[in-house]
């Protein structure tokens, strides 16, 4: 394997309170230059505070506890705020999950395309502001260069989604964090996103994190996928196998659980009960109240991510039986 | 159930619960007039819906799928009432509705919206309670605090969470569960026709399933009828009797879900059903939809498709395609398969 992009070893982040609260425990990913890394759980399984982790945008209560943060052969988790800062939108950029958020009401789209692509290239503000249209058309708004006048509010929930991505890729980052950025989108301008991302991974060497539930989009851009739940890895490997033929008990019930074209279910398969608050996860593997496959082992052990034979890492306790 | 009980629920009464004629919506999104007094710009109008006709009977759900920007939420919006539409008439129960005023309160009690964003759709400063406790006392339905605390914890036990959590405050919950709390409340004013806006949208497949699930079971206990509004394909197949495809404020395809994902006859439908990504797609994000998605302050004339569409030909540049029935029910706008091309 290259020297990876990005390394994140043993990370771990608490929240805290007079008693911290375990949020990521114990995560391993590394990404390689042009690689895509999709990642999938629940909704509070630590998926966007992985991200925000590696931006260093993580807010007062959230902490790191452990591990390490290496960026093209740099740690960075330790480096000052300044230096980060630099990093920050030009080397990684970050797309979230609410475009609201990450746009000013109060600013035309163009005047905030124009000041984002100012920050970080070296360009007068007729050459940013063709820049910004480029970037609008790139990432498929119609009449980009009229558009620019508009403010956010003027565009529909998926334009301005593609708006904040034009605004991610302003700087020409080498790595991309997206956060669930085509949540919002149909599947034809979600198809051209991903299209988008991809192309951007391989003709660049840019790296991205795509941060998403929708299982579809991550068979049709990921090379490797990891399943976050509870606040732990459950399962990483490639997506073939890790949608073909997953291993853990909660990626199957995960792939199970999604809606397929001609399927014509009555009811979908459903997991039975909740993810487990994280003030009150069991002692043993995080998944056990509502595997179908528990042992008495697995209320009182924590299994670990352990690379089986095939590569293929998988955190429970029926890959020990084999 | 038998055979023919089942028969008799599927088949189509003729009354539908719901219809819409000639719908439409514009927005005016032109500069300030100084700006276009300077710069001698026109005024620019968004047709963000252009005469919309559709029908949805009792008890069925009409799926509507179409491209980010082409009016779905718009039309969810002017259905509801939180919206005015520039033109067009609504039905309800064989009644035109004043979709303007909405000041009939029966129909404002039977039409509820379920929004995509379960974060914005309650007020973060209410307690569950009284978020779906409101229209309870909005519509008479409750005639004290206690009955209306009392319905409440039935409602919450309905959408599977526990009378207790009704004490709560919104930011206590996750996604999926506030996505309950919002079912909750839309149901509250028991409803017989409920609009919901990419009602799973913000959910992870787990949580998705369970919400699913819950609005299925709840259309069959109590003989909801849905306009179920998603841009993801496989959920709308799940979920629809029928679906619709808009294409830039216009709706151009509308059949039974079978044949529409069997038999799609617009080549936009057929494009779209292509390009869903699926399981079976792996690694093969290299076939979006081509063609730039024309603007809506601009739409080219003729069929607003017609630069993304392989078919098109001359007529198809200049004339606008207008509704045709389909044999098999449903209807399509395109002059392709008018002139038996497609
Ligand atoms: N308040 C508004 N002012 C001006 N234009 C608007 C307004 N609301 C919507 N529009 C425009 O109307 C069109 C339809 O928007 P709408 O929100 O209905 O799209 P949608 O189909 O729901 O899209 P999405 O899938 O992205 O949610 C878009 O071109 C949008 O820019
Ligand atoms: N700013 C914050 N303050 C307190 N708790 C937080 C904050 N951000 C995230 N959390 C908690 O951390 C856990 C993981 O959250 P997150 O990474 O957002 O999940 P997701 O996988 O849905 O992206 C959740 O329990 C969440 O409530
Ligand atoms: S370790 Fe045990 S409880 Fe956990 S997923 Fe595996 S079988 Fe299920
Ligand atoms: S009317 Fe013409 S351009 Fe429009 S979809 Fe049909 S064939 Fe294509
Ligand atoms: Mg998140
Ligand atoms: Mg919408």
């Amino acid at each position: 394997m290259t020297a990876p992009l990005l390394d994140i070893r043993n990370l771990s982040v608490s929240l805290m309170r007079d008693v911290p609260l375990t949020v990521l425990s114990d995560i391993s990913l590394q990404l390689a230059p042009g690689e895509i890394l999709g990642v999938v759980g629940e909704s509070g399984a630590g998926k966007s505070v992985t991200g925000a982790a590696v931006m260093r945008l993580m807010t007062r209560p959230l902490q790191q506890t452990g591990g390490e943060i290496w960026f093209d052969g740099g740690r960075i988790d330790t480096v000052p705020e300044s230096h980060m800062q630099k990093l920050r939108g030009k080397q990684i950029a970050m797309i979230f999950q609410d475009p609201l958020t990450a746009l000013n009401p109060v600013f035309t789209v163009g005047q905030q395309l124009v000041q984002t692509i100012r920050q970080h290239l070296p360009l007068d503000q007729a050459a940013a502001r063709a820049r910004a249209a480029a970037l609008l058309g790139e990432v498929g708004i119609p009449s980009a260069r009229e558009r620019l006048d508009n403010y956010p509010h003027e565009f529909s929930g998926g334009m301005r989604q593609r708006v904040v991505i034009a605004l991610a890729l302003a700087g020409e980052p080498r790595l991309i964090i997206a956060d669930e950025p085509t949540t919002a989108l149909d599947v034809s301008i979600q198809a051209q996103i991903i299209a988008l991302l991809v192309e951007l991974a391989r003709s660049r060497g840019m790296g991205v994190i795509l941060i998403t539930h929708d299982m579809g989009v991550i068979a049709e851009a990921c090379d490797r996928v990891a399943v976050l739940y509870a606040g732990r890895l459950a399962e990483l490997g490639p997506v073939r196998s890790v949608l073909t033929a997953p291993r853990h008990p909660y990626s199957r019930g995960l792939i199970a659980a999604i809606p397929r074209v001609g399927a014509r279910l009555a009811m979908l398969p459903q997991i039975p009960g909740t993810m487990p608050r994280l003030d009150a996860l069991p002692a043993g593997c995080a998944f056990a109240p509502r595997c179908p496959f528990v042992m008495e082992h697995c209320k009182t052990h924590r299994p670990e991510a352990t690379p089986r034979a095939d590569g293929v890492q998988v955190a429970c306790w029926l890959e020990e039986g084999q | 159930m038998t055979p023919d009980q089942l028969l008799a629920d599927q088949a189509p009464t003729d009354a539908p619960l719901v219809s819409v004629q000639n719908l439409s919506r514009r927005f005016d999104v032109s500069p300030p007039w100084i700006t276009r007094a300077l710069y001698r710009q026109p005024r620019r109008i968004v047709r963000a819906l252009d005469d919309i006709t559709f029908a949805i009977q009792p008890k069925r759900t009409l799926g509507l799928v179409g491209e980010s920007g082409c009016g779905k939420s718009t039309l969810a919006r002017c259905l509801a009432g939180l919206m005015s539409p520039s033109g067009g008439v609504m039905h309800y129960a064989g009644k035109p509705v004043d979709l303007a005023s909405k000041n009939d309160p029966k129909v404002r009690r039977a039409v509820q919206m379920v929004f995509q964003d379960p974060y914005a759709s309650l007020n973060p400063r209410w307690s569950v309670e009284e978020s779906v406790g409101d229209p309870l006392l909005a519509f008479g339905l409750a005639g004290s605090r206690a009955e209306m605390r009392q319905m409440v914890g039935a409602l919450m036990v309905e959408v599977g969470l526990s009378p207790r959590d009704a004490q709560k405050y919104p930011l206590q919950f996750s996604g999926g569960q506030r996505q309950r709390i919002a079912v909750a409340r839309a149901l509250a004013s028991r409803p017989a026709f409920l609009i919901c806006d990419e009602p799973t949208s913000a959910l992870d497949v787990s949580v998705q399933a369970a919400v699913l699930n819950l609005m299925r079971r709840l259309q069959d206990e109590y003989g909801l009828t849905y306009l179920f509004i998603s841009h993801n394909l496989p959920v709308v197949d799940h979920m629809s009797d029928d679906v619709g495809v808009m294409y830039l404020g216009r709706l151009v395809e509308l059949q039974p879900t079978e044949s529409l994902f069997d038999a799609p006859r617009h080549p936009y439908t057929q494009l779209l059903i292509q390009t869903v990504p699926s399981l079976d797609t792996m690694g093969r994000a290299s076939a979006p939809l081509k063609g730039e998605v024309p603007s809506p302050l601009n739409p080219p004339p003729g069929c607003a498709f017609n630069p993304r569409c392989p078919f098109a030909n001359a007529r198809c540049r200049v004339e606008r395609p207008e509704p045709t029935a389909l044999p098999g029910g449903g209807m399509v706008a395109c002059h392709g398969v008018q002139e038996g091309r497609i």
